[in-house]
């Protein structure tokens, strides 16, 4: 096992270095470079000649390039050409709590929604309410986006006035606020962590006991506990008001990016319940007179959960990318949003700085997957 | 039994539903109601036709909302007036720092900030020019310290040493050899062996922005250390900075929004400003500012408003797109969208079907114009171009095609620039008939010596009457010298970016085509198009585009022949000179106009050299200019703005308004 992850790793390197080079000369091939912005008639030629030395654009290509890999090798971004003189990292560092927040959630959300119906409806395969859901996801799943994120702000924001229109934030609220928003978007994602850890870890140790009892003590003790443990930390928090409206601007989003992807997650779980429900254990388990939840639940849908993590695993990688569409439409400012600003406004320290984020993280998901395989599926050995 | 899991799953949603019943609920802290000074009812701003009340300033008036459609980059000023260049930061940064002189609202004249009186007259000294200015005393930054000459050579010291680029270098040109302070309220500039022109000092180094020596001084010293001086500089954040301007930067919360907040201590808060209709201006509070400039004023008043600031607070949202922004604005969230384009044409219709909205148009002060490469035949021949300048409609495409949404123009200066405007162009063709345009053309290129193997004409019936508007195309059109006209491509943004240039670009191909010149419009990605015409250009690759379509803004209006010598002075040549003289105009009257146009001192004569500059472009025919399109801006009935006829909008000078708003319940 190890000997194959340190395989991997070294192919993922080599991997991320091609990725790099292609990342490079693409964004290099557009017309044109960030020195243009400064085509002014009232900055003198040799001024514009001086931005373009000082951003190493008036270097030849292959000098640029080799400029560029040596930093990253070192570790260095770079700096943003167009909020210059900040650096790459501090403008990712920026916009990523933003993205990680709202994608995380909206991820979780669909993948739950999705696995649930997706084993229900392989269950009552043939009746009209799979026809009904199927149809109804199929709708959502392929429906064109931006026109549906509109038509989702026209209703719930505009219409019926529920939540507000965009942004990630309302700004008379927060201007005298004693601390920025990223710190609250880390307070909630720290506290949301720490909670799901506590819920994961009370769901563990309520396996151990062999008493029935002991198992639900264990079980509702660990996620009473992990929720008086959040409840004490935000309620008497000062952050707590902007934590709400955060929370209250990423609603309408997050609603809307799970309604859209909720439906892909969900044919993955159909098809490959209705591939677990021919197995020769489920007969059996039937014959055995277990009752119809257990064996959905218990014997079919964890065993059908094998595609849906390996999907779940690699769309987190692609959470950092953000949604470029979902981003702009909310006026959510994260990753997504600055990847397409970046790239419209030739940063291109910034664009590559963005795109091998999501790079990096997508490769480490593909071992995280492989790694993940031999502990979901026993039978699974790697040489 | 109900599993753990769904239990669990009900739990969750609670506790998001309870999150966003917190978030729902109304919070008295925070929440913060538009009030006005006078208890709600709303001041109302002395306006030309002899408005009421004088507005209260010193920022008790609420709160102003806005958006930007474009992200603030920068705090920090410095940075703003150099690589972080932009409207938006503009329109944030902007009226924070004041100058020795700035320009008039709306005729753009230098008058006077910081320094006491008119720009005094250059002086010889030895070999060299000196400008001696006495700068009034009281002014004070919004930390209380006094705004001064330190402040003012501190300034410059720092520009040029550091070699601050971009407006800076246009502030501090290698022209202005010295500054100092003879003493705390007296400035000494010192200029080259020549004597400066306008744009050397009245409108440039006497308008540059000044820093508060206390506040940056420590930050200077410590970027001296630095291995990249200039970079240790603008990466210094600006929040803290003092203002002497009508507002202080107050909070950035990046990617979502941005605020600033009254200067109480604004040294002209209450100063009334004056423009009278012989130009003459005046600015007064009552006390010991009472002055007049450009004339002895008294007469017709074309515009008269209130120094304030008169809101507490103006908070500039950030919105990812011009639809996000303009959604907001009608939702009601904002008051106004910071947009320097104006509002777009499709959204026009929509936003004046909303109740509370106030809309104005205001003229561009740039322009959209096709150039010619004049170093390649037949583009060379001036009888070539007349040709095109005769045929093309301008007021037809305008009008009958694209439906009012652009202005046909003949000048690069704009009509509403008043003090600069010339009506004496060259307007090719103006108010003939289709055939008569065409028949000019066909007659400038015949006398030329251009000739065709089916020559274009207009159609004649069988009684001999000429029919309108049916034309017999050219064809095998042959130059003076007998070789055949070649494709002539040209190069224009696409629909997608800007259907207006696209549509004129088709029927100037049309037209074309008519007089026999065998065209290719080609629309291109704009980014493509610059690449390709723009500098810089080598003597082979600025052969490869025949014609181009592009347009121009953010000229100086005071100014406005500065950009005539950019775009057309033969040391601005796209390839020689790395400058914008892209179609490579070099003409003898032109560059005689252009140096007596530098040496002007005064505006009489800088204003006479312009309008030649102008008739020489407009007979030579380097650019066609054709269209400029109007700004169209709208604001929340809440709003007032005490002046909304100004040319580039509301969103031109000075950056919105936002020490003059107001804003009411």
């Amino acid at each position: 096992m190890l000997r194959f992850i340190g395989v991997r790793l070294v192919q993922m390197s080599l991997l991320f270095l091609v990725f790099l080079t292609l990342l490079f000369f693409l964004l290099q091939a557009q017309p044109g470079d960030f020195s243009r912005q400064f085509l002014d008639p009232n900055i003198p030629a040799e001024n514009r000649d001086l931005i373009a030395a000082r951003f190493g654009l008036d270097q030849p290509l292959w000098r640029q390039y080799l400029t560029y890999m040596g930093n990253i090798l070192q570790g260095d971004l770079g700096v943003s050409f167009a909020r210059y003189p900040r650096s790459v990292v501090s403008v990712i560092s920026e916009r990523l709590p933003r993205t990680f927040f709202l994608f995380t959630f909206a991820t979780m959300l669909s993948y739950y929604l999705g696995f649930m119906l997706g084993k229900v409806l392989a269950w009552r395969r043939g009746g009209s309410q799979e026809m009904g859901i199927t149809l109804g996801g199929v709708i959502l799943y392929t429906v064109f986006y931006p026109w549906f994120a509109l038509v989702m702000i026209w209703f719930f924001a505009a219409y019926l006035d529920l939540v507000p229109v965009n942004q990630f934030l309302t700004p008379i609220r927060w201007r005298e606020a004693p601390f920025s928003a990223n710190t609250v978007f880390a307070s909630i994602i720290w506290s949301t962590l720490l909670l799901t850890v506590g819920l994961g870890l009370s769901l563990w140790a309520s396996r151990k006991p062999d008493n029935l009892a002991q198992q639900r003590l264990i079980r509702w003790g660990g996620v009473g506990l992990s929720f008086a443990l959040f409840l004490a930390f935000w309620l008497p928090s000062d952050r707590r008001t902007f934590a709400t409206d955060i929370a209250h601007h990423a609603v309408l989003p997050i609603f809307t990016l799970a309604l859209v992807a909720f439906a892909g997650v969900m044919l993955i779980t159909r098809g490959s319940m209705l591939e677990t429900l021919k197995e020769d254990y489920i007969l059996t388990a039937r014959a055995k007179g277990l009752a119809p939840k257990t064996i959905r639940d218990r014997h079919a849908a964890r065993n059908a959960l094998l595609p849906v993590t390996t999907s779940f695993v690699l769309g987190l990688a692609f959470i950092i990318g953000g949604g470029l569409i979902t981003e702009t439409v909310f006026s959510w400012p994260g990753m997504g949003e600055l990847l397409l600003v970046s790239v419209q406004n030739q940063d291109i320290p910034v664009a590559i700085g963005s795109l091998a984020m999501v790079g990096a993280l997508a490769l480490i998901a593909h071992i995280v997957v492989d790694v993940l395989y031999v502990f979901l599926d026993p039978r699974i050995r790697y040489q | 039994m109900r599993s753990l899991r769904k239990r669990g799953g009900w739990l969750a949603l609670l506790a998001a539903l309870a999150l966003v019943a917190a978030a729902c609920s109304s919070d008295d802290t925070a929440d913060t109601t538009a009030t006005t000074a006078d208890g709600g009812t709303g001041n109302t701003t002395t306006t030309a036709d002899g408005g009421t009340t004088d507005p209260d300033p010193g920022g008790a008036g609420g709160t102003y909302q806005t958006a930007l459609t474009a992200d603030l980059t920068t705090d920090n000023y410095w940075s703003y007036l150099d690589t972080e260049a932009s409207a938006y930061n503009g329109f944030v940064l902007g009226q924070s720092h004041p100058a020795l002189y700035t320009l008039s609202i709306p005729n753009f004249l230098v008058v006077p900030v910081l320094a006491s009186g008119e720009p005094p007259e250059t002086v010889q000294e030895g070999d060299v020019w000196t400008a001696t200015i006495p700068l009034r005393e009281g002014m004070r930054w919004s930390d209380g310290e006094a705004v001064d000459a330190n402040d003012f050579v501190f300034t410059g010291e720092v520009a040029q040493e550091f070699a601050l680029g971009s407006n800076w270098l246009t502030y501090w040109p290698e022209q202005v050899t010295g500054v100092e302070a003879i003493d705390d309220y007296t400035v000494k500039i010192t200029f080259t062996e020549d004597q400066p022109g306008l744009s050397i000092y009245q409108n440039g180094v006497a308008q540059s922005p000044i820093m508060p020596e206390h506040h940056w001084a420590s930050v200077v010293e410590e970027a001296r250390g630095s291995d990249d001086p200039k970079a240790a500089l603008y990466a210094a954040s600006g929040l803290g900075e003092p203002s002497a301007g009508t507002n202080v930067f107050n909070r950035w919360e990046q990617g979502a929004f941005a605020s600033i907040t009254a200067n109480p201590d604004y040294y002209y808060s209450g100063t009334k400003y004056t423009t009278y209709a012989d130009l003459s201006w005046t600015q007064s509070n009552g006390s010991d500012v009472d002055e007049t400039y450009y004339g002895a004023g008294g007469g017709e008043v074309l515009s008269e408003y209130t120094d304030g600031p008169f809101v507490d607070e103006i908070i500039y949202s950030e919105y990812g797109s011009q639809d996000a922004a303009y959604l907001a604005f009608q939702e009601g969230d904002v008051d106004y969208v910071f947009n320097p384009s104006g509002i777009p044409t499709g959204r026009r219709e929509e936003l004046r079907s909303i109740e509370g909205l106030e809309f104005a148009i205001n003229p561009s002060e740039g322009f959209r114009y096709m150039a010619f490469n004049l170093r390649k035949a037949p583009m060379s021949d001036p009888a070539f171009r007349q040709a095109f300048a005769y045929v093309i409609d301008k007021e037809f495409v305008t009008g009958s095609v694209l439906g009012g949404a652009a202005l046909p123009i003949y000048s690069l200066v704009p009509e509403a620039n008043a003090a600069w405007y010339t009506d004496e162009v060259n307007k090719w063709g103006f108010g003939l008939t289709e055939g008569e345009r065409f028949q000019a053309a066909v007659q400038v290129l015949t006398d030329a010596g251009y000739t065709w193997d089916v020559t274009p004409e207009q159609v004649v019936d069988d009684d001999g009457n000429v029919v309108d508007n049916a034309f017999i195309d050219g064809e095998g059109m042959r130059q003076p010298d007998g070789t055949a006209v070649p494709e002539i491509e040209l190069l224009t943004p696409g629909p997608g970016l800007d259907p207006l240039r696209s549509t004129f670009a088709t029927w100037i191909g049309q037209w074309g085509e008519r007089l026999g010149v065998p065209m290719d419009v080609n629309p291109t990605d704009f980014n493509a198009l610059q690449d390709k015409t723009f500098p810089p250009q080598t003597a082979e690759s600025v052969l490869e585009w025949d014609l181009y379509m592009l347009g121009w803004g953010g000229g100086d209006p005071s100014l406005p022949c500065t950009s005539h010598q950019a775009f057309f002075g033969a040391d601005q040549d796209s390839v020689t000179g790395g400058g914008f003289n892209t179609p490579g105009y070099n003409d003898a009257e032109f560059e005689a106009l252009s140096e007596e146009f530098d040496l002007a001192t005064d505006l009489t004569t800088a204003r006479s050299l312009c309008a030649d500059m102008e008739k020489n472009i407009s007979e030579n025919l380097p650019y066609i200019v054709l269209f400029s399109t109007p700004i169209t801006d709208a604001w929340r009935s809440t709003v007032e703005f005490p002046v909304t006829d100004v040319l580039g909008g509301l969103n031109g000078y000075p950056n919105g308004w936002p020490g003059q708003v107001l804003v009411s319940e």
